[in-house]
């Protein structure tokens, strides 16, 4: 795994309103601190109606293009697993998978399988769909984030025990990606938050970049 | 195992020079929207306007969140004409304004724009729109480069935050300079894109207005009319030429010794997107706006012996480069087949279209179910369309905003959606012929923009039809807005009293009802017995929207908004 690059491209993606465009600010804003050049780009408008939401955060001495290609993600961070497979062709042979082990199924599909009094089945039968596809990749991480939050006392931090987990895999001190999340929460929400990023940063012991300290990053 | 094919080929990464991506202690990140709004802040603008639309919405959101509103009024107007027309006023009268809206918008806004650019401005006007050419949130894919063609006037597309904001503060300058309005063309990605932005010192701006009164300029019946085309004719040569020698375009020829020489000819985000892939040896030519410097794109073409344009949206420059080619010279692009005909630009089909190979090798895509757009769960808007559900043989012709929504699965319940207003129009046409059952339906910041006019119409017309107002007190598609009936924060005025204002319109009766207290089976019943009644009917659905304006509506009552029960 290399710990000296020239472009880092995460892709960020999730439903309208779990807070995707937070997470990308985040990496976005701490990219920023550790003076390297970030990008981001994201989708909006209907999609806020519930919609798949999909922001894209490039950083390294020269971007240029605020959108990546196919098979050009190091890492793919994702707050629904549906979501995480509709865009796994982004990621690189060698890029990792980072993602919410649930899913919420789409209204139209939920009310077929109402009709057919099979929902449970038929939500099963989608979740091991969508696990045996990541299986099928090597760099698959995926995480039981609600579950998460909740020990951390903080039921709505889902999106902050993801961007806990991918302080891990990215390419910027923690410290960094910590202090500008921590910004970006309201004051009565941040011990809350914190807990949960906290959390997640903890049970994620693996990383390509545990010694990397924003000193050492390219000017 | 993992997929391993069509790997992207390294970056051979090659800056174009005169682009600001220099970094520094100055420098913040920053979307294109948020980065016109600097950019017109910092020109000392002291009237802005728009009407919320994806992808533009964020350019007055993000000005009124950075400015003092006893320095520069934002307003959200009432339609996109409105928000022109008050812009043009203030530029006219000396003091720089500003006006955002989404592509279609300018449909809108057409009248007012095209009619205005005879006699120009005084001060600096700048229109920027946000063009939608994936269809992301938008009906249509239209390109805003065609109103640039039959105006006349003068178009900056910008290839990242950065040069939007520079873009934007020049084209102030560029429209005192010209006495035109410009154009600042931005597409979904230069909108939402964030690059590193650095501002210039702002200006201060005229404190004072001159409203003049100049008919051989701003009245333009015939005689001036002519005229003063006669003018805009004569400024294209000498506008094409300023684009040619801005710092916005640039160029730089293909290497002659090294075989097949081959030029990128890009506008906006062309540039940044096929930067990365380029060979070292390729040639490049941006161009930073319209109208074409043809001199310049003819002998850039023809100093290569193969081109591929890049541009967002239609095949403008690339029908330009191939009239200009001579004869052997091949041009590629959307018209010759090598990138998709309509669509954003893929870095993948750009990747391609490079290096001459066949992205065409990926795995197919699991087969995912599709995720569509929803209602939110509390919103009443269900029970309407579960209501519409339960109603046969009826004609719903329906309208931009939430409501459309009740256009897909799991209601599937509308006939069509036009432009903004529409709804009222479509029932118009089929009152006149005789159709028995007719509802149209339409929200209430669409009903303020568009749906008025129709209405007096119907009612005029004696047509018999029933009109279903969605009223959650909000623009709630874009992101609640403000809307007219609602207080703008001015003290003397409370908002328009959406009652009274139906009822002055003479309509056969408007029934406000609380779609939660009514539930589904009796808004079915209120519309079917609508139905047999003469003339035109207002049902009023008077809800929140639970995400944007909750508490709006008083909860006993729903004849009387919060504000109105408060008088």
């Amino acid at each position: 795994m290399k710990t000296n690059f020239e472009t880092f491209n995460v892709l960020i993606t999730g439903l309208g309103g779990q807070g995707v465009l937070l997470v990308s600010k985040a990496i976005a804003a701490a990219a920023s601190r550790s003076r390297v050049f970030a990008c981001r780009t994201e989708s909006r408008g209907l999609s806020q109606r519930g919609g798949s939401v999909c922001s894209e955060v490039r950083f390294g001495p020269t971007i240029v293009a605020p959108v990546i290609g196919r098979h050009s993600a190091d890492v793919i961070l994702s707050l629904d697993a549906l979501e995480a497979a509709r865009v796994l062709s982004f990621l690189k042979p060698d890029g990792i998978l980072l993602t919410n082990t649930h899913f919420v199924a789409p209204l139209h599909i939920l009310s077929t399988w109402r009709n057919e009094s099979r929902e449970q089945e038929q939500h099963a039968a989608l979740g091991r769909q969508l696990m045996s596809i990541f299986a099928s990749r090597v760099e698959a991480r995926v995480l039981d984030l609600p579950e998460l939050a909740a020990a951390a006392r903080c039921e709505r931090g889902v999106n902050c025990a993801l961007i806990g987990a991918a302080s891990r895999y990215l390419p910027i001190a923690a410290d960094d990606l910590r202090a500008s999340f921590r910004a970006m929460i309201k004051p009565q929400h941040r011990k809350a938050s914190m807990r949960a990023f906290d959390a997640a940063l903890e049970v994620t012991p693996w990383s390509p970049y545990a010694d990397l300290k924003t000193d050492k990053l390219p000017a | 195992m993992s997929i391993q094919s069509a790997v992207m080929p390294s970056p051979s990464i090659s800056i174009i020079p005169n682009k600001a991506i220099a970094g520094g202690v100055a420098s913040q990140l920053m979307s294109g929207d948020e980065a016109v709004a600097a950019a017109a802040l910092d020109a000392g603008v002291r009237f802005a306007s728009s009407y919320p639309g994806t992808p533009a919405t964020d350019i007055l959101e993000s000005l009124i969140r950075y400015s003092d509103p006893k320095k520069v009024r934002c307003v959200w107007s009432i339609n996109e004409k409105v928000a022109y027309e008050s812009a043009l006023a203030v530029a006219i009268a000396g003091q720089r304004s500003f006006v955002s809206m989404k592509q279609v918008g300018l449909n809108v806004a057409a009248d007012a724009f095209m009619n205005s650019c005879p006699g120009g401005t005084n001060a600096g006007l700048v229109l920027v729109v946000g063009d939608d050419p994936e269809c992301h949130s938008s009906q249509n894919k239209q390109d805003t480069r065609h109103y640039r063609a039959m105006s006349g006037a003068l178009l900056l597309e910008p290839s990242d935050a950065q040069e939007a904001y520079s873009m934007t503060r020049e084209a102030f300058l560029v429209s005192e300079r010209f006495l035109l309005p410009i154009i600042i063309r931005l597409t979904s990605r230069t909108a939402y894109g964030c690059t590193p932005v650095q501002r210039k010192p702002a200006d201060a701006g005229a404190a004072t207005f001159n409203w003049p009164r100049e008919p051989q300029r701003f009245f333009i019946v015939p005689t001036v009319s002519r005229r003063l085309f006669l003018r805009i004719s004569k400024l294209q040569c000498e506008m094409a030429q300023w684009i040619a020698e801005s710092a916005f375009s640039y160029r730089k020829d293909a290497s002659r010794r090294c075989g097949k020489r081959f030029g990128i000819l890009c506008t906006g985000i062309g540039s940044a997107l096929s930067c990365e892939y380029l060979p070292a040896n390729a040639g490049m030519l941006k161009v930073g706006g319209e109208p074409f410097p043809d001199d310049e794109i003819g002998s850039f073409v023809n100093a290569h012996d193969e081109i591929l344009v890049l541009e967002e949206g239609d095949a403008l420059l690339e029908q330009r480069a191939r009239a200009l080619a001579r004869q052997g010279v091949i041009v590629r692009g959307r018209i010759s087949g090598d990138l998709k005909p309509v669509g954003e630009l893929q870095v993948s089909e750009i990747v391609a279209a490079i290096s001459g190979e066949n992205a065409t090798n990926s795995p197919p895509p699991p087969d995912l179910p599709a995720r569509l757009p929803e209602i939110c769960k509390p919103c009443g808007y269900h029970k309407v369309f579960g209501a519409l559900k339960q109603l046969s043989n009826i004609a719903t012709p329906s309208d931009i905003g939430c409501n459309s929504l009740g256009g897909l699965p799991p209601y599937s319940v509308m006939d069509g959606v036009w432009a903004m207003g529409s709804s009222i129009g479509v029932a118009c046409g089929l009152a006149a012929i005789g159709h028995p059952r007719i509802v149209a339906i339409i929200g209430d910041s669409t009903f303020f923009h568009a749906g008025i006019p129709p209405t007096i119409e119907a009612v005029h017309e004696a047509y018999a039809l029933t009109i279903l107002l969605l009223d959650n007190g909000t623009a709630a598609m874009t992101g609640g807005q403000g809307v007219a009936h609602r207080s703008s924060g001015n003290p003397i005025q409370n908002g328009i009293d959406m009652i009274r204002l139906i009822g002055s319109l003479g309509v056969a009766r408007c029934t406000p009802f609380d779609p939660h207290k009514l539930g589904q089976d009796g808004i079915r019943d209120l519309v079917e017995q609508s139905f047999s009644e003469p003339g035109v009917k207002v049902l009023l659905y008077r809800s929140q929207c639970g995400v944007y304006s909750p508490g709006y509506f008083t909860e006993s009552n729903p004849n009387k908004t919060r504000l109105e029960r408060e008088e």
